[in-house]
């Protein structure tokens, strides 16, 4: 059987997704003496039968409180929703099922200490249909571009219950891979959501409805080794089931498609569990077209690639951040396009391309020495105090302004943390590498001097910046060995006969 | 809004009318003013005779078409979004 009861579910961001469980075979648990308030109640849970329909298991959605073991043991019935009989039968479970209990603290208003319902341990002969539950889950993948695809990766776990064994790959231990194994297939009209594999030799997307997975045959388990307190692991693999999912659209919309799990056991499939996948694509806002053009402003659809987080890879423009820099160019136009041939204008355009990390350099030469010299362009004028203005008139009679700037770029850059050797920790400012960096960079500077530079002046270079730590180690040991003072002494004076 | 295309395939084209998940996420808790009152549902009702009305076999067909007159009036709203860019493409909630 297929415990997925136990299994854990992570995307690909690592957070678990919660699966909802549609049962068959609920547990009904009550109190003998629930007249009373101060008596137990609100345990519920379900059974789990294995793939001959054999209960073998008790899932407690609630513990329950206020259950007195030592005075009342509750009464625990079970329903079958495939009973045959019109009304819903109540079956009591065996005498001899043992019931566990777990403390839990309930508070009205002062603080108790009472008894839920942790687990129940039965042995019913009667055999039921498998599985007794079915569990609904929904994911919602990020939205993407149209015509640009999003994935969402899912890594199924099992819950070993052995905390030193901790997650480990789902199992099916009545299982061969021939026999029994896992189908993941894809239910519902819109296609455009898929499972899909690459093949490492061509290199190529493969897309498919249906997706198969193969279970552990064997109990993961845990042994001490001799007497020592080492343990040893066996049948352990914790290589988790991956389930890829793309998302593909040439339409703008919100897509559905449900993707079902089904157990097959020699030739059976019984569904275990249905997963909704959500996912959206975002087209482009014509709007901006119209307004951008009627205000003689650039449009980012006609350079969607220059902006720092596009990635030019792509052959399709990302309408993620196509729509909202029309929108900024748009609300914040008036702090550019009116200051053309100014700092003010180049600052502010490089910001609205998303380039928060780029600095520029004025040049300036002096006359006297020829000697060329650099300065930052403040943003605010009062900060030229900084730079040019920290010279006194009469040097900066010596200065000549000239019509070049630099554009300084980031490499990598502290994040004010430290490793295990106390160097500090440095990070990329780009999530792409320095050939791609280069490549939009220059298209920048391109851009920057045909729409934003005066006529004059242009960028004569681009220079990366990057913070780099390295650990010299200093070895310094002792020695036994003691040290003498020798003394020798020639004479270099030639000797006389 | 109960309006589907039909694709060359004969599918429907659902997917062209959900609301979107992260709008609804985004704007939950958003509180809209001035959106006017919502005649919506109750504009042939309130517009033709009670005559009209009174065959129940025909409320279900003039229910259709009480849909098909909410689309109409609300693709109007499209002209003013066209020049409000503050409001989402897709959004209703205009006045």
């Amino acid at each position: 059987m297929a415990n997925i009861n136990k299994w854990k579910i992570f995307n690909k961001t690592g957070s678990p997704i919660y699966m909802q469980p549609d049962t068959y075979m609920d547990l009904i648990i009550t109190d003998p003496m629930n007249v009373d308030a101060s008596y137990g109640r609100e345990a519920e849970g379900y059974f789990i039968t294995n793939s001959d329909g054999k209960i073998v298991a008790a899932e407690m959605i609630n513990s329950g409180h206020s259950y007195d073991p030592t005075s009342f043991t509750p009464v625990i019935q079970y329903t079958n929703m495939f009973d045959p009989c019109v009304n819903v039968v109540k079956y009591d479970i065996p005498p001899d099922s043992s019931v566990l209990y777990t403390d839990v603290v309930i508070f009205n208003p002062n603080k108790h200490i009472t008894k839920g319902i942790s687990d129940i341990k039965v042995d019913i002969s009667t055999l039921y249909n498998y599985p007794s539950v079915v569990y609904n889950g929904n994911i919602y993948m990020n939205p993407v571009s149209q015509g640009l695809i999003e994935t969402e990766h899912l890594f199924i776990l099992e819950d070993s219950g052995d905390p030193s064994i901790g997650y480990v790959k789902p199992y099916d231990v009545s299982a061969n891979e021939d026999t029994n194994f896992l189908l993941f297939k894809m239910i519902g009209d819109e296609d455009q959501i898929k499972f899909f594999t690459v093949d490492e030799v061509t290199q190529t997307v493969v897309w498919s409805d249906i997706a198969y997975a193969n279970m552990e045959t064997s109990i993961p388990s845990i042994s001490s080794y001799y007497n020592s307190n080492e343990n040893i692991l066996f049948n352990t693999n914790t290589s988790p089931i991956t389930v890829n999912i793309g998302f593909k659209s040439d339409d703008e919309g919100v897509y559905k498609r449900t993707m079902r799990v089904y157990h097959v056991v020699k030739g059976n499939y019984y569904t275990i569990a249905e997963i909704v996948i959500n996912a959206q694509s975002i087209g482009e806002d014509e709007r901006f077209r119209t307004l951008l053009a009627n205000f003689g402003l650039p449009d980012p659809n006609d350079f969607p690639k220059l902006f720092k987080e596009a990635d030019i890879n792509e052959d399709l423009p990302d309408y993620n951040i196509v729509n909202p820099k029309s929108k900024h160019m748009i609300l914040e136009h008036n702090n550019i396009i009116p200051y053309i041939g100014t700092y003010k204008a180049l600052i502010n355009a490089i910001k609205w391309l998303g380039y928060d990390d780029i600095y520029i350099r004025e040049w300036f030469k002096n006359v006297k020495t020829e000697k060329r010299l650099s300065f930052v362009v403040p943003y605010d004028a009062k900060d030229r105090a900084q730079t040019m203005l920290i010279f006194s008139q009469e040097q900066r009679k010596e200065m000549k302004k000239l019509n070049q700037l630099s554009l300084i770029y980031c490499i990598t850059r502290e994040t004010n943390e430290i490793d295990n050797y106390g160097v500090p920790i440095t990070e990329d400012c780009y999530s792409y590498n320095l050939n791609e960096v280069l490549i939009k960079l220059f298209a920048l500077k391109d851009w920057l001097e045909k729409n934003i530079i005066g006529v004059n002046a242009k960028i004569i270079d681009i220079t990366g910046e990057g913070v780099y730590f390295e650990r010299f180690k200093s070895n310094i040991y002792s020695t036994t060995s003691y040290g003498f003072v020798d003394n020798y002494r020639e004479l270099m004076s030639p000797y006389s006969f | 809004m109960n309006f589907t295309e039909e694709n060359n395939t004969g599918k429907k084209r659902l997917y062209k009318v959900r609301p979107s998940y992260t709008d609804g996420a985004k704007h939950c808790n958003d509180s809209y003013l001035n959106l006017g009152y919502s005649y919506s549902g109750n504009i042939l009702l309130n517009g033709t005779s009670d005559e009209l009305w009174a065959n129940p076999q025909q409320i279900s067909s003039l229910k259709r078409l009480e849909g098909i007159i909410v689309f109409l009036i609300e693709t109007t709203k499209d002209i003013k979004k066209h020049f409000s860019i503050a409001h989402s493409k897709d959004t209703i909630k205009i006045n």
